[in-house]
């Protein structure tokens, strides 16, 4: 019998001990909801140093039964475990800490409002010709979503708002190349009045007559039953008054890789948007870029990115790092040398050998390249 | 003499100012009043300042109808100009359901009389 106990724990210990590679981080907090179909359940938790944080947010949880037991208003401990490569996450060890609120907390009524680098939500409208289509249509391309309703009057909204885009549409027309790689959506949330032909004419008049823009600029309505997880997730409000619709300005830039980039309300010019379309296109963000960002932010920011006067050496400034041919230890400005240096050290900078993989110092190295 | 003149003025007078009913032009002013302040409610916002921001230049409307044809080049009649009001125009938003068929009216006698 103890026999068996200690082979139990040395085995353990030894699967324990292979899998130190993975990282894990303790997270503690409180179940809001949860999503039997995605699998994850959105917990309000504090910071989590080095990994995110507070905040109210879904994670997946691998342990079906688990996650049917949990309940909104339960307290939970878990582990986060993070993948070699640092693009997924999920919890491991749930376990229940307290049910004593069980049920007083209210779930939430719908997607709470995304954050930037989440996915778009699947919703469909329905365009001027009378199509289909979905947010998660336009991968590949830099959309840009705004919210109108045609009758509106006031000059500085709706019609602001499309008069602005009709200037954005005209410039990035004139390069094929970003006209392609770009879209434009405007979607009502008056569908009784805002039908099909209604937008076709809406749109022609801000086309001025051109209907082929509608490739490039689609005007849809979105139904009553899409139009609150589609509002609550792009943090559009509004409200029926009277033969009137109060709602607040906002516009959404959606990245090639169908995740929210950057909102914006009512500060903005049309060239802002422009420019924030064009490095939506050309910067290419890629999950793995915003890793690279990610980890120069918790590893080498604190560094290289503040002064520390109790340090020997002041730490190299790394902005434009390759922009000269040289690294300021005077080596060649490559990839592989500065791989080489993280990995290694140099000098008074610690040797990152042990806390970064392989995968992790190539984001860093290409996060630097951009980092001007 | 005199006094045969004075007989026939002032019936004459009392006569000319009772034949200047009030009740039709107060209706009237009252209808054009209400018209006033839907203009200033609706259509001042667009149509009396410059906007920048717009793709088009909302139309002057003063002296609308002193022409012939509206600035869209459709003739200007009371049934154009209505038209045009409830159902938008190009970039300019449709009052569907927005104005009552009264307010409507009460508008266009306003429009009348805007120079």
């Amino acid at each position: 019998m103890k026999f068996g106990l200690s082979l139990a724990l040395a085995l353990m210990l030894l699967v324990s001990l292979a899998c130190s590679h993975r990282k894990t981080y303790p997270l503690q907090g409180e179940v809001r909801g949860k999503d039997l179909t995605a699998n994850e359940v959105t917990v309000n938790h504090g910071d989590i140093p080095g990994f995110m944080p507070a905040m109210t947010m879904p994670y997946k949880v691998n342990n079906r039964a688990m996650l049917q037991e949990l309940q909104p208003g339960d307290k939970i401990a878990a582990e986060i475990v993070v993948s070699q490569d640092g693009n997924n996450y999920w919890l491991e060890d749930v376990r229940i800490t307290d049910e004593s609120r069980r049920g007083k907390v209210q779930e939430p009524t719908g997607p709470r409002m995304l954050m930037p680098g989440e996915r778009v939500l699947d919703v469909p409208v329905v365009n001027q010709d009378g199509r289909l289509i979905r947010l998660t249509d336009f991968q590949g391309k830099a959309l840009l979503i705004t919210f109108i309703y045609t009758r509106c009057p006031m000059p500085n909204f709706c019609p602001r708002l499309s008069s602005q885009f009709a200037r954005i549409h005209d410039e990035l027309k004139k390069s094929p190349g970003e006209y392609a790689k770009t879209h434009l959506l405007t979607i009502s949330f008056d569908p009784d009045y805002d039908t099909p032909a209604i937008l076709r004419k809406y749109g022609l008049a801000y086309l001025d007559g051109d209907e082929t823009g509608f490739s490039h600029w689609d005007f849809a309505s979105v139904n009553a039953k899409d139009l609150s997880p589609l509002a609550e997730s792009l943090g559009l409000q509004y409200e029926r008054q009277d033969n009137q619709i109060a709602h607040t300005m906002n516009i959404v830039l959606v990245a090639p890789d169908g995740t929210v980039r950057q909102y914006w309300s009512t500060e903005w010019t049309w060239t802002d948007l422009v420019k924030s379309m064009r490095h939506a296109i050309h910067d290419s963000v890629s999950s793995g870029e915003v890793h690279g960002h990610a980890l120069y932010s918790r590893l080498c920011a604190r560094c290289h990115d503040t002064s520390n006067p109790d340090l020997r050496k002041e730490p190299p400034n790394l902005h434009g790092l390759f922009r000269a041919n040289v690294l300021p230890s005077g080596a060649p400005a490559t990839d592989e040398q500065l791989r080489r240096t993280i990995i290694a050290g140099f000098k008074t900078m610690p040797a990152f050998e042990h806390t970064l993989s392989e995968a992790d110092v190539d984001a860093i190295v290409r996060y630097l390249h951009k980092l001007n | 003499m005199i006094r045969m003149a004075l007989l026939v003025f002032y019936p004459f007078t009392v006569l000319t100012l009772l034949s200047c009913s009030p009740t039709t032009t107060d209706q009237t002013s009252a209808a054009t009043l209400r018209g006033e302040e839907l203009y200033s409610e609706h259509c001042a916002e667009c149509h009396e300042q410059p906007h920048p921001d717009l793709l088009k230049q909302p139309p002057n409307l003063h002296g609308t109808f002193g022409r012939k044809t509206l600035p869209s080049g459709a003739p200007a009649t009371d049934k154009q100009v209505r038209k045009t009001i409830i159902e938008g125009r190009g970039t300019m938003p449709a009052f569907d359901k927005r104005l009552s068929n009264e307010e409507l009216d009460e508008l266009v006698q306003y429009l009348h009389t805007l120079k």
